[in-house]
């Protein structure tokens, strides 16, 4: 049985300009010591979709569809149940590091306060300073007493990072981990995770729009494009010899293999275009494109793709 | 030429920092030099005070030769239409208040580089160049998208026509396939006008793709500088080996 | 919210303005054998007071001064405490150096010490009062105003404005001072509701307006022995003046919401 089992998951949301449909009849699975990557870029629906495993939408969020954590289902679970869950057996990482950290709290306490186990307060003092310093701060001891305002950005996503795995859950959900961090510090929280994904028992489910992160970090890669999944595979097959003109394009349009541009732009997930969400910016679109809606299909034993005319 | 001769700039508040250490770089025409560093090495201390907006407490800036300290106002003003600079953030980019149209405007009107009817020719060229929507002209900045932001900033820039710019990380706060398409706008633009560009980036693979000439800055300091592939091929400096590993690039893998 | 505000303000500043022609009687006019006339009766629709005095015409015109002294100080303030704020916060160096220590000064003073000491010094009189209003309340606003300038003298928009070449007082009119209107509208709806309260309590106590002059607050001064017997007297004024204030904080509030969404816009997007 795999750790994580998403089936059918559809979330929307009604805005006074219209439903918006952030995530769209989503199913995959993460296996118990699976590293599984989300590749989308904003507004894909991605940071919607992992916030809707924890249950940490807005009220104003409509969710459809199943979710099951070791066959226990997840949407239907009280709220009482569901806390214990948070922080303990699921990990969660958010993305607005400046949104989500408490500024009138120093890190420290927020650090330790994540901290499931009744161990004493110096104990977790101590567990908190050496993941601190795992994540790559030189001295621990300053940014524990510091208040997030005096942190930058980058460090503010550390910190977060740190509060999400200190209590080693055996899923762990990354929201964009390495955004807005450059490339030593990036390399450093890439790290980070491979350790993370090395502890036993520890499933890890992140999502970004850097390639390079999700190829160093992913057994698989998952692409993501207005609100549904579009293809899927091993790390190698997608970024090696990816299928869907989407990814393709993606991939094209990376500095080192060509800096080609994708016309236009993605769609508003309030108006989505009709038949494949993909086709006005498709490079092989046929007229049928815009009509049907492809479905996905399986190529071969986890290779999927939503696209009838990609190429193999 | 542009150029940065031995420019060291020391902040006192809050504290004492050396943000830069006897940095010297020369921008010509017609070519990229990329800037590569970390986080607070200083790039961004360099940027400000290679358009004046900072002064330096040593050294001196130089536009073809003349000391833009030195300039009298009226040349000083010239100078800041021939050196431009795009910043990295697309929040509070724009004013809130303002329609796009008027804050496209806002540098041409500055200068008072056009009559009513060169104002709408020129909208209408700077959005074809820059693929902008002209539904977007009445609008207002919280209506756009980051993407948008960032390329209305530098129609905005642009439409003064600068002989250099400046980019300080314009591109890092975007998704893989914005950027892509606004570095394209940019280098399309350095083409077309034989404009100077010092782009200022923590991005290896953007440096390969777009410059020739690469400065790599630790700490305030230049610390290797040389023409792209050979700095790609062999570096000199352990630092810039250190940066080269860290950005997790496949090296000698350009895959087109 | 803010609609309901500002409805409120205006139809009580408009009938305060229109008092001469809409008023029924002459608000001075003594009678002193209708004394205490009940509300809600033909001629005096609001009853008369003590001495005979149409309350309603008395309501109308109540507000004339009080009003004006508050519409005045608000914009007073607003313009020296705005004007401060700027030059404070684009400046700073020794502009900032001198307006903060002033600022810092007056916020050492108790407000209501200084004001009464200022009242008790000089002659009552239109003049007075409004200078012991503005004296100390600009400091405030100025001191909001500099926080919002130094934040918006860092913007993308003023540094890229600095970098085609602008001057500062070009940055600072067509830049900052816009932007420093939302805030400065909300803080002056506020803050007009405050000075109304605080006229109204002056006057209440005989240090404000004076009577005969039938401000809302004198109202309530000569009300007061008939509290229990004539209730009505006391009541209406008291009524007005809430209404006043409410509206004006309504609006301040109705403001800052309007005002929220569009500049607090965030950046998340899935």
């Amino acid at each position: 049985m795999s750790l994580l089992t998403v089936d059918a998951l559809s979330v929307s949301f009604r805005m006074p300009s219209g439903t918006v449909k952030a995530v769209r009849e989503v199913s995959f699975a993460v296996g118990e010591n699976e590293v599984v990557g989300i590749l989308g870029e904003s507004g894909c629906g991605k940071s919607v979709l992992l916030t809707a495993l924890v249950r940490l939408l807005p009220s104003n969020a409509l969710v459809s569809g199943k979710v099951f954590l070791r066959g226990e289902e997840l949407l239907t679970l009280s709220e009482r149940k569901m806390e214990r869950l948070r922080g303990k057996k699921v990990g969660f990482v958010p993305q607005n590091p400046g949104t989500s950290l408490n500024p009138l709290l120093r890190i420290g306490s927020q650090i330790t306060e994540a901290i499931s186990t009744s161990l004493r307060r110096s104990h977790k003092r101590a567990q908190a300073m050496v993941s601190l310093q795992q994540f790559g701060f030189g001295e621990p001891w300053v940014i524990f007493r510091a208040y997030p305002h005096m942190l930058s950005g980058g460090m503010q996503q550390r910190v977060l990072v740190v509060a999400g795995i200190i209590n080693q859950p055996r899923l762990v959900m990354v929201d964009e981990p390495t955004k807005g961090l450059d490339p030593s510090l990036r390399a450093r929280v890439v790290e980070v995770f491979q350790e993370v994904a090395r502890l036993p028992n520890t499933a890890l489910l992140c999502v970004s729009h850097d390639y390079l992160v999700l190829q160093r970090l992913a057994h698989r890669v998952m692409v993501m494009y207005a609100g549904e999944l579009v293809e899927i595979g091993s790390t190698k097959e997608v970024f090696h010899t990816p299928l869907h003109p989407y990814t393709v394009s993606l991939l094209w349009a990376l500095p080192e293999r060509g800096m080609r541009p994708i016309p236009g732009t993605s769609p508003s997930l309030s108006n989505l275009p009709s038949g494949c969400s993909f086709h006005p910016r498709c490079f092989q679109a046929r007229s049928s494109c815009s009509v049907d809606h492809p479905s996905l299909q399986r190529i071969s034993p986890g290779r999927w793709v939503r696209c009838p005319y990609a190429r193999f | 030429m542009l150029a940065f001769e031995r420019v060291s700039k020391v902040f006192e508040k809050p504290q004492r920092i050396k943000a830069l250490e006897d940095v010297s770089l020369t921008l010509r025409r017609g070519i990229t030099i990329g800037l590569v560093g970390e986080s607070g090495c200083g790039k961004s201390t360099l940027a400000r005070i290679g358009v004046g907006l900072l002064t330096p407490s040593s050294g001196r800036v130089l536009l073809e030769g003349r000391d833009i300290q030195k300039m009298q106002p009226r040349e000083r003003f010239l100078f800041h239409r021939r050196v431009q600079i795009v910043f990295q953030n697309p929040l509070r980019a724009l004013n809130p208040l303002l329609p796009i149209r008027e804050s496209l405007l806002e540098g041409v009107r500055l200068h008072r580089l056009l009559d009513d009817k060169g104002e709408k020719r020129w909208i209408r060229e700077l959005l074809e160049w820059t693929e902008l929507d002209p539904e977007i002209l009445p609008r207002f900045p919280h209506e756009l998208s980051g993407g948008q932001i960032q390329r209305v900033v530098i129609a905005r820039v642009l439409s003064l026509q600068p002989d250099f710019l400046i980019a300080d990380e314009p591109t890092s706060a975007l998704d893989p396939s914005l950027q892509s398409s606004i570095l394209r706008l940019l280098e399309n633009w350095q083409k077309k006008r034989g404009m100077g560009l010092l782009l200022i980036t923590h991005d290896f693979a953007v440096v390969r793709a777009m410059a020739q000439e690469v400065a790599v800055m630790e700490k305030g300091r230049i610390v290797e500088y040389g023409p792209t592939e050979k700095i790609f091929a062999e570096p000199e400096h352990p630092y810039t080996e250190k940066l080269l590993r860290d950005s997790l690039l496949p090296f000698g893998l350009m895959v087109k | 919210m803010m609609i309901t505000g500002l409805v409120l303000l205006v139809v009580i500043g408009g009938a305060s303005l229109l008092a001469p022609f809409l008023s029924p009687f002459d608000p001075l006019e003594v009678r002193l054998n209708n004394r205490f006339a009940p509300p809600f009766q033909r001629p005096h629709l609001l009853g008369t007071d003590a001495l005979g005095r149409d309350v309603l015409s008395r309501l109308l015109y109540g507000g004339r001064l009080s009003l004006l002294l508050a519409v005045l100080s608000t914009l007073i303030t607003l313009s020296v405490g705005m004007l401060l704020g700027m030059l404070a916060g684009y400046f700073g160096g020794w502009v900032d150096g001198v307006v903060s220590f002033v600022v810092n000064t007056f916020l050492g003073i108790p407000d209501v010490v200084f004001t009464l000491a200022l009242l008790g010094v000089l002659r009552p009189g239109f003049g007075t009062l409004l200078l012991a209003l503005n004296a100390g309340s600009w400091v405030g606003l100025a001191r909001v105003a500099r926080g919002e300038v130094l934040f918006l003298r860092e913007s993308g928009f003023v540094e890229g404005a600095r970098a085609m070449g602008a001057g500062a007082w070009y940055c600072l009119l067509k830049h900052i001072l816009p932007n420093l209107f939302p805030t400065m509208g909300v803080l002056g709806s506020l803050r007009f509701g405050g000075f109304v309260l605080e006229l109204a309590a002056l006057s209440y106590l005989g240090i404000g307006v004076q009577p005969p002059f039938p401000d809302w607050a004198v109202m309530l001064n000569d009300a007061r022995p008939y509290l229990f017997t004539h209730p009505h007297l006391f009541i209406f004024p008291a009524l007005i003046i809430t209404v006043v204030i409410l509206g004006a904080n309504c609006l301040g509030e109705g403001l800052r919401d309007a005002l929220d969404v569009r500049f607090q816009r965030g950046i998340g997007e899935s």
